[in-house]
């Protein structure tokens, strides 16, 4: 997966560059508008990551010429969070935004989102390791034992099932479960998750809950 | 070109006078000149009456129109020492009997008054002879009792004397109107800066305020009654400034020592580490413990930005017909498992809906339940209510605990201010929720309370109007 990174701010684009490039894609970085449109328009990426305050060109204008020409997904990168410069964005074309600052993890999380492409048919079974989730029948069950949750509780673990090893930030979860579009100073998060952890992962073995230290968290098998 | 009123109050104040002054003079001059008129008009008619019946007397006494033209010595005679009278006696025909002064000219012809007949008002007449000179002139009928005969007698009186006085007159009431004004205008001026000195002192005082002194305020006391009502407004004023300018230098302490705490934590946590070789363990726990801070001050900064633009509107409210209930237990069900862990128990008692936007609503409920959990004791209950009050609705979180002090009531709300002045807990709130909650109310026109009820609750009601 090939990725455009257009940075200007040499200690941005370098954190980018070397944490995508960790993330397993390969980037590409320049550092203005003109080269960016170039790139863009001449090589061929799966994906954008655009900086809106760039010299000469900037990123609203590298968008509207792209947009002529290409439908390369495009992800917005700015410090400007007005909701006006949110819609004037998706309005010209741009696939998701992104506020500095924000979470790596969701960074990532999101790249993942645009090049998934089109919608995916979520499964009504997921398994990871020896855990089943009937999703239909809100059914939890590991090691064939059934395990009982809260609405709440299996909301969040459907979460973090359907992005499985995806790093999810506590906004996100948030955002996610119980529709809080906030940053908040309560740790009600990592409580939730704990808590759940008590229910699935305590009396078995692997673990499939791990914290990602100053990230988030995420569902997966590591053995 | 418009007549602009001029700007000082003085000046103005003086022209007035003197215009006044003006009016007054020139209707009291008015009067007494035309009272003197009428008095010296007065006296002329009786003097033309008394020369009149003398005039008719001689006549009748006469023997004949003849007699009369060969001798008018009596005629003569009566007018004699009476300089300013003329007397032209005619015959029934017209023909010129007597004229004492032919030099003063002809008459034009007058209404003549029958024989027998007293002269009434209208037969006297003002008039110029030909030579120009003004008199009150009558002219009658006169029978002579010997011969049946009928004569005209006229009369009239130069009045070019009093004429010449009531000119004088005249001239001397307006130059006195005249000075009378200017001297009211001068006086005038002199009397209001005198009288407006107290407002020159106040303005003196209001020199000495500074930014530094706001709380001094101007002197009530020695204000005239008058400008009491503008002092005591004025000072009003003042103590609001004086309050926000307060609220403003506590407000940038408190940004001073909340931005500089964490970023000072991270300058020397990371520049201790570098000191010397560490594991690489070390590094992480840096790394995490820095994360963490970098999320405090990335929180923090959101949700200044966010009280900011609220203060200048900036924030696009979706309002929305919401239900009382399911919002409310929306904000249980998010705080479920951290009420649990301090063994507090939230309890919904709500009816109704609110037009509000949700996100919003919920950020701020969701402040003031995180609030309440943080200052109620296990085994307690925190109740999450929504009334319908009047044309309000009214969404209420109550909990038992410490009651705030009576002293920290009025800044509550105010940004970064925390009711423990030791800020131990800053690094788990950053003192903006409250702030936060009450620009919330102000964007949906309502507003935020705190009450304490009697049975040891504080309650915190959000006010929301009814639809607009």
């Amino acid at each position: 997966m090939r990725i455009l990174l257009v940075e200007d701010e040499p200690k941005a684009g370098e954190y980018l560059r070397k944490g995508l490039s960790e993330s397993g894609y390969v980037v590409d970085w320049v550092r203005t508008g003109t080269d960016g449109l170039h790139c863009a328009t001449t090589e061929d990426y799966d994906l954008i990551v655009l900086d809106v305050m760039l010299p000469g060109m900037d990123g609203w204008l590298v968008i509207s010429e792209l947009r002529k020409t290409h439908s390369t997904p495009v992800l917005f990168l700015t410090a400007r969070d007005e909701v006006d410069d949110r819609i004037k964005g998706l309005e010209l074309g741009a696939d998701d935004y992104l506020v500095k600052p924000f979470a790596f993890a969701e960074l990532v999380a999101r790249i993942r989102t645009l090049l998934r492409r089109g919608p995916i048919r979520e499964s009504d079974l997921l398994h990871i390791a020896d855990m089943e989730i009937d999703v239909m029948k809100r059914r939890v069950t590991r090691n064939g034992e059934r395990i009982d949750l809260t609405t709440k509780e299996f909301s969040l673990l459907h979460l973090m099932a359907k992005r499985q090893s995806e790093v999810l930030s506590r906004s996100l979860i948030a955002s996610q479960v119980w529709d809080m579009n906030f940053d908040s100073d309560t740790n009600v998060v990592d409580v939730a998750i704990r808590r759940l952890r008590i229910k699935i992962d305590e009396p078995y073995a692997p673990p499939l809950i791990h914290t990602v230290r100053g990230m988030g968290y995420v569902l997966e098998d590591r053995t | 070109m418009r007549l602009q009123a001029p700007r000082s109050l003085t000046v103005r104040l003086a022209l007035l006078f003197a215009l006044a002054t003006l009016l007054t003079f020139t209707m009291v001059g008015s009067y007494l000149y035309y009272s003197l008129a009428r008095q010296l008009e007065h006296h002329d008619d009786q003097e033309l009456m008394g020369k009149i019946t003398l005039m008719r007397h001689l006549a009748a006494k006469a023997r004949s129109v003849q007699a009369i033209r060969d001798d008018p010595h009596s005629f003569m005679d009566a007018t004699l020492g009476h300089d300013d009278l003329l007397l032209i006696l005619r015959s029934a025909d017209g023909a010129p009997l007597l004229d004492t002064r032919p030099e003063a000219g002809s008459l034009p012809a007058l209404p003549m008054t029958a024989a027998g007949q007293v002269p009434d008002e209208k037969s006297r007449q003002n008039l110029r002879t030909s030579a120009g000179l003004p008199v009150r002139a009558t002219a009658l009928w006169a029978s002579i009792d010997n011969s049946g005969e009928k004569m005209q007698i006229i009369v009239a009186h130069n009045t070019s004397d009093s004429i010449a006085m009531l000119a004088s007159y005249r001239q001397q009431i307006l130059g006195a109107a005249l000075s009378g004004a200017i001297l009211a205008a001068l006086l005038g001026y002199v009397l209001v800066r005198r009288g407006l000195r107290p407002a020159r002192l106040i303005a003196q005082q209001a020199h000495s305020i500074t930014a530094q002194r706001l709380d001094r305020g101007l002197d009530v006391a020695s204000a005239p009654y008058e400008l009491q009502q503008l002092v005591v407004a004025f000072n009003g004023m003042l103590d609001r400034l004086h309050d926000s300018f307060q609220r403003l230098s506590q407000f940038s302490a408190d940004l001073a020592h909340d931005l500089r705490t964490p970023i000072n934590n991270l300058m020397v946590q990371t520049q201790v580490a570098l000191a010397q070789p560490r594991l690489p363990e070390e590094y992480q726990g840096l790394l995490v413990s820095n994360v963490e801070e970098y999320e405090r001050l990335a929180r923090m900064l959101d949700n200044m930005l966010f009280l900011a633009r609220a203060d200048h509107a900036h924030v696009a409210v979706a309002f929305g017909q919401l239900d009382c209930q399911l919002e409310l237990e929306r904000i249980a069900d998010y705080f479920e498992g951290v009420a649990e862990d301090s063994g507090v128990r939230l309890e919904i008692a709500a009816s109704g809906s609110i037009r509000a936007d949700a996100m919003l609503l919920r950020r701020a409920i969701s402040n003031l339940v995180a609030n309440a959990i943080r200052y109620t004791a296990a085994g307690q209950t925190i109740v999450l209510g929504a009334a319908q009050a009047g044309q309000e609705t009214v969404i209420s979180v109550s909990n038992p605990g410490p009651q705030i002090a009576d002293s920290a009531v009025p800044r509550l709300f105010d940004r970064f201010y925390r009711a423990d002045p030791a800020r131990s807990d800053s690094a788990s709130s950053a003192g903006l929720g409250l702030a936060i909650v009450q620009s919330i109310m102000k964007l949906h026109g309502g507003r935020v309370e705190l009450s304490r009820s009697a049975d040891q609750m504080t309650v915190f009601k959000l006010h929301f109007p009814a639809d607009r």
